[in-house]
């Protein structure tokens, strides 16, 4: 084995012998996501009250009318009708004050006809569209089509039985209605609100994240302290493998981390009677902001570790700086309830790049591209905090 | 084969090595002996390259430290003063990593494991948390991991401090053992007695000087005054103004004296009633020598 293999195989073996650590890497977050998820429940993603939505019609005819009246006796969607153009409404859907709107273009009753009567849409045929607020889930997205859908149908094949006499049994495939839905993704999607799962799991997993510190800084110093470290100088291991062989464990630690995060949010909370979470659409993304979050949480890690002299002195100082970042980075308190004077504070925990980043994702539907500023900053955060530790560690060593 | 030239230290500003000069022979078991603080582990930490030194030069077998340290530590072995393994892994654990990070292919590894194992006397205790062990078996691990690279030098730096007596011989029979295989080995320790036992050449070291250096038969046979007198009572305080002693020792020691001063001392003690209990006369052990050479205990 050469001895880059053997000093990785040793971080993780002691890590596997170290109860405290794998405790407050997996554990902690686990039951931290599930009494959150269970405790925010009522106060983040209230499902019970009706879904608010808009509905604006441009269209004055009779199907139009008829349309907007059925969808008012929809169980559980609260109908608010709008005149605004479309560019106020999307703005009210990106602000989440409603969930998604039903637009009604104009001749959108005489296309449904011409279809109605030629038993085929027409050249131009004009669609209903169905605009989704960014935070509303794929479950609420199917709902939506198909109740509208439901209805449109049925609608269209009443009158075809009444105005033309076909009987119901014609196939009435050709009936299926056009319903365009779409997603809103405005400048101020950051302002959206999560459900509690939502906040909980990018919450807690940034946080346990940040706990390497518990077992990095342990078994540094207890090789330090102890010479193990000055046995691997006197067999010619360098400093810079002693420490960099550290990073590259911790970051495979880290990604399982967020995996068995992600599946306490997917399939734990819900057995709890807890919101699903919905897995993210850029699987790409969550590994870009976890790897960044990694960075920065290992970087950290090492730093502390190099600076304190004892572990009680490296597990004191990591942990309530952790909890400090935490406080302050939207991880303990969500940021949407914090003043805005808080939420701007709250910019300098590395954490709430981490968990901003998570957002992007879970919450905002973002792609890849999204977390890169986020990604950004916590690489840089972690690659100046290795540095630095780099620094002191070669001079501390001899 | 190890020459150390005019070796100085300081830290911050503080001597502890101040010029120190010694050759250490081939095959040799030779015993560093010095009290606490006097700068045997940092002399060691100098040759190793661990810490750099301030001035003076420093070869063994013929290489320069400054130039060719990885060659130099390729065939040289430290076992140090700390307990330096991971407790929370078992022994074999520990003897794996080390032996893996040594960059042994899984044969050697496999060759060296079970020698050093075998060497120590650790094969009960293979697969039990390190952490756990006692003292004595503790040393014998660290022992154990400065054997794994095969080293032709072996430093060992105070390897029986705090253990019982049996371990401690065990762990001086083996580094005897050693060494009639070849090793040439540097032993450092503040008990006189250990290195009495096994050492061919001893330096004494303190307040980083070296105060002799010079193989252990010259120094401990050379003809000696020394005198030593076991009383049955403590020295009465007039008896030891006249003699210019500490009243209430139950022995007197000088470091020189001739047959006449010997029987004047005696026809003083019977005067003042002094029973004589033993009488060590010519002899001379290491302990003795230091007290000579620094006018104080090696222990203090
Ligand atoms: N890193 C350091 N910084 C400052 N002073 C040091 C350092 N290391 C050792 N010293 C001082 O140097 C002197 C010699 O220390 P050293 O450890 O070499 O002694 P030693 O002979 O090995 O003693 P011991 O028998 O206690 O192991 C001591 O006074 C010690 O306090
Ligand atoms: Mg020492």
């Amino acid at each position: 084995m050469p001895p880059l293999a053997a000093l990785l195989k040793k971080e993780l073996l002691l890590l596997g012998k170290d109860r405290h650590g794998l405790l407050v890497l997996f554990v902690m977050p686990a039951v931290f996501i599930l009494i959150m998820s269970m405790a925010m429940q009522d106060t983040l993603g209230d499902q019970r009250t009706a879904v608010q939505a808009l509905i604006a019609s441009h269209d004055q005819g009779e199907l139009a009318n008829a349309l907007h009246e059925r969808l008012s006796e929809l169980d559980g969607f609260a109908f608010t009708a709008v005149e605004r153009d479309v560019a106020e409404i999307r703005k009210q859907l990106s602000r989440d004050e409603y969930k998604f709107a039903i637009l009604i273009p104009e001749g959108w009753t005489e296309s449904a006809e011409t279809r109605l009567r030629n038993g085929a849409p027409g050249q131009e045929e004009v669609s209903l569209e169905i605009l989704l607020a960014p935070s509303v889930q794929p479950q609420l997205k199917e709902l939506v089509a198909a109740s509208v859908g439901g209805i449109v149908s049925r609608m269209t094949a009443e009158r075809m039985v009444s105005a033309i006499g076909a009987s119901m049994d014609t196939d009435i495939a050709f009936i299926k209605p056009s319903i365009r839905q779409q997603y809103i993704y405005g400048e101020h999607s950051a302002s959206l609100i999560p459900t509690a799962v939502q906040q909980s799991v990018p919450a807690w997993l940034v946080f346990s994240m940040f706990f390497v510190v518990i077992p990095i800084s342990t078994a540094y110093i207890i090789e330090r302290q102890q010479g193990s470290l000055m046995r691997l100088r006197v067999i010619n291991i360098s400093p810079h493998l002693m420490l960099t062989t550290k990073v590259v464990p911790y970051y495979l630690v880290n990604q399982v981390q967020m995996v068995l995060m992600i599946l306490v949010g997917i399939y734990v909370v819900p057995l709890l009677g807890g919101d699903r979470l919905e897995m993210a659409d850029s699987v790409f993304g969550l590994l870009i902001i976890s790897s960044g979050t990694s960075i920065a949480a290992i970087g950290f890690a090492l730093l502390i570790s190099v600076f304190a002299r004892t572990t009680v002195q490296a597990t004191t100082l990591g942990g309530i700086s952790n909890i400090i970042f935490a406080a302050l980075g939207g991880i303990m308190v969500p940021k949407f309830i914090m003043p805005p004077a808080m939420q701007a504070v709250a910019v300098i925990s590395p954490m709430s790049w981490g968990m901003e980043g998570f957002l992007d994702i879970f919450l905002r539907h973002g792609s890849w591209k999204d977390v890169l500023p986020e990604a950004g900053g916590l690489v840089l955060f972690g690659g100046v905090s290795l540095a630095l530790a780099s620094a002191i560690f070669t001079r501390t060593i001899r | 084969m190890i020459e150390l030239n005019d070796i100085e230290k300081a830290y911050g500003g503080q001597p502890v090595l101040r010029g120190i000069s010694l050759t250490i022979p081939e095959g040799a078991v030779f015993g560093l002996l010095g009290p606490n603080g006097a700068g045997k582990t940092t002399l060691l930490s100098i040759l190793f390259g661990l810490i750099p030194m301030d001035s003076g030069t420093l070869s063994v077998k013929k290489l320069d430290l400054r130039r060719e340290l990885r060659r130099i530590r390729a065939f040289m072995g430290l076992v140090p003063q700390s307990l330096a393994f991971y407790p929370t892994l078992s022994a074999r654990e520990n003897l794996d990593f080390f032996a893996s990070a040594l960059g042994l292919s899984r044969s050697e590894r496999r060759r060296r494991i079970a020698f050093c194992v075998e060497t120590a006397g650790l094969e009960t205790w293979l697969d039990r948390r390190s952490g756990l062990y006692s003292g004595g078996l503790k040393r014998r691990l660290n022992l154990a991991i400065g054997l794994l690279g095969n080293p032709r030098i072996l430093c060992l730096d105070e390897p029986t401090i705090g253990i019982d007596p049996q371990s401690r011989s065990f762990i001086l029979e083996t580094i005897q053992w050693l060494n009639r295989e070849g090793v040439t080995v540097i032993y450092t320790s503040h008990y006189m007695e250990e290195v009495q036992q096994i050492c061919t050449d001893v330096a004494i070291i303190d307040e980083g000087r070296i105060l002799v250096n010079d193989s252990l038969d010259s120094l401990l046979h050379n003809s000696s005054n020394r005198l030593e007198i076991g009383l049955s009572r403590p020295l009465p305080e007039l008896l030891a103004s006249t003699l210019a002693l500490t009243a209430g020792d139950r022995r007197i020691r000088l470091a020189e004296a001739t047959a006449e001063e010997i029987s004047t001392l005696l026809k003083q003690l019977t005067e003042a009633r002094i029973g004589v209990e033993y009488i060590d006369y010519g002899n001379r052990n290491l302990e003795s020598l230091f007290l000579e050479l620094t006018h104080r205990t090696l222990r203090d």
